[in-house]
């Protein structure tokens, strides 16, 4: 369908040293679209993230993206890759892995100068992202020596810059306090209010309930097992059991705006 | 609350007992893995070394508010005066130079001083004691050991009189000096200023952006991987009883090592990863700020001024 953004055609991938990953996956992703990918440790979503980053390619089947047939070759392209990172950013799971400059300020201003932004507008970017985030004190800081909660805007702040048209983050609430967390799921509800594509991965429910409207289940086997509305795959226990994301002892707790799932301590 | 059944772990038996009593301290106590002990040290040292500069970077002296590369251009200037200089007067004036340079940037003048001194011009002068000897450069008698005499050395027969030169005494002391000096007035700079500027002023020296930024990388990930070493051997510390045998040393030192070497490979893929998708394709692109204050303009000019009186006096002070 034209207006798909993403389209992923009988996709394999495997890693060298763990055998296949992913065979005749199929995935497609509309512009505007707020997508969880849920599934249990090792379920292979951040390879997923990745491939739909333009950062693993697949062995066979296809991966188009804005139309286009993204291959190796074609990324090799600098015009081609800088143009199609403008459009697609990816908050990794590793915050110390994204975080690389020994300044903050430098760290957010990296993006926007490698994309090739007039200087003064990278400055007047950077500086709008720091106020809007309210991390302004922290500009000067070595980005290694903040806390996991400070690095994770950060890396957020890194990315929001560029100002992409399809947002992908890996576990993005991992190791963040409840603030953060809320703070973090307003600012990706706004933005995909005003047509940003938002994906996700997680294994946290609450979170793939509170963010998204369609959600795709991985089982431990790398399958996408689910794709349909974020409320059908919750209500489906024993699907979540299945694919290790609950166990049988789970349960959910009323039913309008406080719906979760939680497990027995 | 209860935990279902089906998922109640079985606890062997000896988990079962509480064993909360506190033992009375053995008398081979102290003995504790000193080697593991001591990795650790040096591994805090490193983060606090780390720590400090950021600190005393951000103190409000008057080296701190000078722009990073005038600074470093001064500091370079007057490392070569001092490398430059005949005179003893004119290295005594650098280093009173920096000195001031050092109190007046609120820096604890009198410990880095001790530390700057009593470790690398010591070695230097150790290693320059032989050149002071008529062996190497001969001269005026300063310090006469023995005359006409035939002596013999591990075989070799030293000169029949031997004695410290007046002529090699100065080039000991002024290589003394000159190291002392530069290290002072580097460590000077270090320390008032953050070390992403410090390294971005080295463009003003034609060091290339892909080399700074290089640096800059494996500073951050050095200081990451201390971070995780010391977590590895804090681990290994509160399960380690007494002393490790020199086996268990190297045992433990290399599966140190593969760890932090397996983890610095991901990280670095993923290092990479982050990189391309933030848009970069093998060349840095940085943003090169020019603004120079009424402050550097002076400094400049201070600098500029006592180098080239320093060079044009040194000539006619001995």
């Amino acid at each position: 369908m034209a207006d798909n953004i993403f389209e992923l055609q009988q996709v394999s991938f495997s890693y060298r040293s763990e055998g296949s990953l992913f065979s005749g996956l199929n995935l497609s992703v509309k512009a505007g679209d707020s997508i969880c990918l849920l599934g249990a440790n090792g379920s292979g979503k951040s390879t997923l993230l990745k491939i739909l980053c333009a950062l693993n390619y697949p062995e066979n089947g296809s991966f188009k993206a804005f139309g286009r047939d993204i291959t190796e070759k074609l990324m090799e392209d600098d015009n081609f890759s800088k143009n199609y990172y403008r459009q697609v950013g990816f908050v990794f799971q590793n915050s110390d892995a994204q975080l690389f400059t020994s300044r903050v300020w430098d760290e957010i201003a990296f993006g926007p100068l490698q994309m090739g932004l007039p200087a003064d507008e990278v400055k007047i970017r950077v500086n709008d992202i720091l106020r809007m985030l309210n991390i302004e004190h922290l500009m000067d800081r070595p980005p290694y020596r903040l806390s996991g909660g400070e690095k994770k805007k950060i890396a957020l702040a890194a990315v929001l810059v560029i100002n992409p048209e399809v947002l992908i983050l890996d576990e993005p609430t991992a190791g963040l306090d409840p603030r953060s967390q809320r703070w973090l799921v307003e600012l990706l509800l706004q933005l995909n209010s005003i047509g940003r594509t938002i994906i996700i991965a997680t294994h946290d429910l609450n979170l793939a309930h509170t963010l998204t409207k369609r959600t795709l289940v991985l089982s431990e086997y790398h399958q996408v097992v689910f794709d349909g509305p974020v409320e059908e795959a919750l209500d489906n226990k024993d699907l979540l059991i299945k694919v290790n994301l609950i166990d049988e002892f789970s349960h959910t707790h009323g039913h309008t705006e406080h719906v979760h799932v939680y497990t027995h301590g | 609350m209860p935990i279902d059944k089906p998922y109640r772990p079985e606890l062997p038996p000896w988990m079962q007992n509480n064993n909360t009593s506190c033992q009375e301290p053995s008398r081979n106590r102290g003995k504790h893995s000193g080697f593991i002990k001591k990795t650790i040290n040096e591994i805090k040292k490193v983060m606090v070394d780390d720590r400090t500069s950021e600190y005393f970077s951000r103190q409000p002296g008057l080296l701190q508010a000078v722009d990073p590369r005038v600074k470093l251009l001064a500091v370079l200037a007057l490392i070569i005066t001092a490398g430059i200089t005949r005179s003893l007067y004119i290295l005594l004036i650098l280093e009173l130079t920096g000195a001031v340079m050092m109190m007046i940037s609120r820096l604890p003048f009198t410990k880095l001083q001790l530390r700057i001194w009593g470790f690398i011009p010591m070695l230097t002068l150790l290693a320059a004691v032989p050149g002071m000897f008529n062996i190497f450069n001969d001269g005026t008698p300063l310090l006469v050991f023995y005359e006409n005499r035939d002596v013999f050395f591990m075989g070799f027969q030293l000169p029949q009189t031997l004695f410290i030169s007046l002529q090699g005494f100065k080039a000991a002391l002024f290589l003394f000096l000159r190291v002392g000096i530069s290290l002072s007035l580097g460590l000077t700079l270090i320390l008032t200023t953050p070390l992403d500027r410090l390294l971005k002023s080295l463009r003003v020296i034609g060091v290339p952006t892909i080399f700074i930024m290089i640096i800059e990388m494996t500073y951050r990930y050095i200081i990451l991987l201390l971070g995780l070493s010391l977590d590895l051997f804090e681990a290994r510390k509160v399960r380690t009883v007494g002393e490790l045998s020199s086996s268990a040393r190297r045992l433990l030192f290399g599966s140190s090592l593969a760890v932090l070497f397996s983890r610095s490979t991901m990280l670095a893929e993923e290092v990479y990863q982050a990189m391309t998708a933030r848009g970069y394709t093998g060349e840095a692109v940085t943003i090169e700020e020019m603004n120079l204050g009424n402050i550097d303009l002076l400094f400049s000019m201070c600098i500029i001024v006592l180098t080239t009186s320093l060079v044009i006096g040194g000539r006619f002070i001995g």
